[in-house]
């Protein structure tokens, strides 16, 4: 955002008047992060868009209510975790009333495999393969956090918004990512390159 | 999306990868737009408007209650309160003849009608 662009509250407020217009570069300035958070959660492109949208409706109804002057990212992504939260439990009740009935889906399904441009970014000279299972190996939020920076190049700050966690905690999430996939890409090279 | 993974914590959340996530400026410019649109349907939908808050649910029940009174209504009451006497009094014709014959118990004489209509002041 550059000093030009409105702030955030600035947004809220008209929006609060009806302002459309003003509600529409909202939307646009926060719908990328916010969907990516939510396929974090979710595990689900379609879910997380859902969720996005149903968020984005609260802010809409409620923007009056908020007080503007707050930081709206943390609100915002605090609407987007909560209600992401709520669509994986109502999902994991379906999903056990379906396997008590019998006839539903597997609980795990296979994974399906990682983008291979996406991977390409982390190491330009490991193989996608070698990348994808040293990624695999990363704790959740060591893995979350440096997806998010150090792949789609998401500010620190935001981050630490988006989980709702410190900008340090994100920093150290993403040095001890950093430092996990040298090891395990090191290993996995040292021992293709032995006879 | 893979689950993330070997590693995890008991306390840390399930987080997935992003890697489906499609990530081109034309795919959030459509997604904004499609979540503006739905935004503003929702803002005036009644069910919306009902769901906001206290006053919007005072307002369904007092509608409501009004419905359920109204339709709770005899239907036959008022019909009955008006006697047959005053309807035909409210029907009759406003001249001295046709008050003559609708307002008394037995038809008037041939006479009385005939010299009302040569004299209706007289009446």
């Amino acid at each position: 955002m550059t000093h030009d662009e409105p702030s955030d509250a600035e947004l809220l407020r008209a929006t609060a008047r009806g302002d459309a217009a003003a509600f529409g570069v909202l939307v646009r300035r926060y719908v990328r992060p916010a969907t990516l958070l939510g396929a974090q959660l979710l595990g689900d492109s379609d879910d997380a868009e859902d969720v996005v949208q149903d968020a984005f409706t609260v802010v809409h109804r409620d923007a009056a209510r908020f007080d503007a002057d707050r930081p709206f990212a943390a609100w915002f992504y605090a609407i987007v975790r909560r209600l992401a939260s709520n669509r994986r439990a109502r999902d994991r009740r379906r999903e056990r009333l379906f396997q008590l009935w019998g006839s539903g889906p597997a609980a795990e399904q296979a994974s399906p495999p990682l983008d291979e441009s996406l991977l390409a970014r982390i190491d330009g000279a490991a193989s996608v393969a070698l990348a994808a299972r040293a990624m695999d190996t990363l704790p959740p939020m060591q893995r979350a956090c440096f997806e998010l920076v150090a792949v789609r190049d998401v500010p620190v700050a935001e981050v630490a918004a988006m989980h709702g966690i410190s900008e340090s905690t994100v920093r150290q999430h993403i040095f001890r990512a950093r430092a996990a996939l040298r090891d395990a890409l090191g290993e996995e090279r040292r021992g293709s390159a032995k006879p | 999306m893979t689950r993330s993974g070997a590693g995890r914590m008991s306390n840390e959340p399930e987080l997935f990868s992003t890697s489906r996530v499609p990530d081109d400026d034309a795919h959030w410019d459509a997604l904004a737009k499609r979540i503006t649109g739905h935004a503003a349907r929702e803002e005036y939908s009644a069910v919306s408007w009902v769901s906001r808050g206290p006053i919007g649910l005072l307002a369904a029940s007092l509608a409501l209650a009004a419905a359920i009174a109204f339709a709770a209504l005899p239907t036959d009451a008022p019909a009955a309160s008006i006697s047959a006497g005053s309807l035909a009094a409210a029907l009759s014709p406003f001249d001295a003849v046709g008050q003559s014959v609708v307002s008394r118990d037995r038809p008037p004489a041939i006479a009385e009608l005939l010299l009302a209509s040569a004299n209706p002041a007289s009446k």
